[in-house]
């Protein structure tokens, strides 16, 4: 009764192990975004707890097409005009990534909207980070995408989910 | 609708909107513009009261176009299409009023799709409003170019890779290309 157990137990530390190290890169991205707009507006970003929970479950639901999930939110945040929100991400982020849509509307001087959405490609999967802001409010989005899994849970989601399996017998 | 409300919802819109966009904006290079006016881009940014960028390089298209449906005939063109693209640019600027771009611009961009390898395809000039509206389509086998200069709208499209003009119909308004409206033109000249 005891192997068992124990066996469990190192296959969940295993698992987290992984998840943790594979999260580790994307998350230091994300974080650094979220450091870096929280020193330069004096302003701090509000988290879901138990965002990874949420993570794990997206990525069940994609069947990995959709995985590291992160979202923070920064409220009554002034300041942040034309390329502000690019060049922040840019100097964050590094060469890496790569600007993928950048949207600017209402001017500079007049605390415009502005959504940017930069993409780091790393062969099958791809990172995204989208920041919109708005009228003082900052959502920042990040995520990795895996394009073939993505894929084929777009095109046909529900063949994938067991609940909606079809009958053999055809009725 | 409470913080935890707002943050989910963000979360669900964040998602769908990078799906969506992948979705809707197929395109891309790896090389970086080799020809696309980087410096002029960053000018025209700085006065323009409304920016739109969207750039898409080899990898993304190849990326994006995983999420097209072969087995639907749209797609399957689109597809077909991309697979031969190397990048597609789109920058769009507005400005609030007229004069914010000087013809000297329109012509450093101009020069720079003007070369041996380079043929205006369609020129179409008209008087429009307050000032003049050109637009220019430029093609070669590898690439297209197009600029839409209007008094306070900038637009220019430049599609790296082998497409046919028959092909910018279909991209146009799609693909994150705006829609040029390339056949109303009140008076054409040809080079």
């Amino acid at each position: 009764m005891k192997f068992p157990m124990r066996h469990f137990a190192l296959l969940l530390l295993g698992s987290g192990l992984l998840v943790s190290t594979g999260c580790s890169a994307a998350d230091h991205d994300f974080n650094s975004v979220v450091s870096a707009v929280e020193h330069k507006y004096s302003v701090h970003a509000q988290r879901i707890p138990m965002m990874s929970l949420v993570s794990i479950c997206a990525s069940l639901k994609t069947h990995g097409g959709v995985r590291s999930l992160r979202v923070a939110q920064f409220e009554n945040l002034h300041g942040m005009e034309g390329k502000d929100l690019y060049l922040l991400l840019h100097s964050k982020l590094g060469d890496d990534w790569q600007p993928f849509v950048r949207e600017v509307s209402g001017g500079k001087g007049r605390g415009g909207d502005q959504s940017v959405i930069l993409v780091r490609p790393d062969g099958s999967s791809m990172g995204m980070m989208i920041a919109d802001y708005d009228h003082g409010e900052l959502d920042l989005v990040g995520m990795e995408m895996n394009g073939a899994a993505l894929s084929k849970w777009l095109h046909d989601p529900e063949r994938q989910h067991p609940s909606h399996a079809r009958n053999p017998m055809g009725d | 609708m409470t913080g935890l409300q707002r943050l989910t919802a963000a979360c669900r819109t964040g998602v769908l909107l990078g799906c969506g966009l992948l979705l809707t904006l197929p395109a891309v290079a790896q090389e970086i513009q080799p020809n696309f006016p980087v410096e002029l881009d960053k000018k025209l940014a700085a006065r323009a009261s409304d920016v739109n960028e969207v750039t898409m390089n080899k990898t993304m298209l190849k990326f994006a176009s995983q999420f097209l449906d072969s087995k639907k005939k749209g797609d399957e063109q689109a597809q077909r299409l991309i697979q031969n693209l190397d990048a597609i640019y789109v920058r769009s600027y507005e400005f609030s009023e007229p004069g914010q771009y000087a013809p000297e611009d329109l012509r450093t961009i101009r020069q720079q799709f003007l070369g041996p390898d380079w043929n205006s395809m369609v020129k179409v000039r008209s008087k429009k409003g307050e000032g003049d509206t050109v637009k220019m389509v430029g093609t070669e086998v590898k690439g297209m170019f197009v600029l839409n200069a209007e008094p306070k709208e900038l637009d220019m499209v430049y599609i790296s890779g082998s497409i046919r003009p028959e092909d910018l119909k279909e991209l146009s308004g799609n693909f994150g290309v705006p829609n040029l409206n390339l056949q109303k033109g009140a008076t054409k000249e040809s080079k």
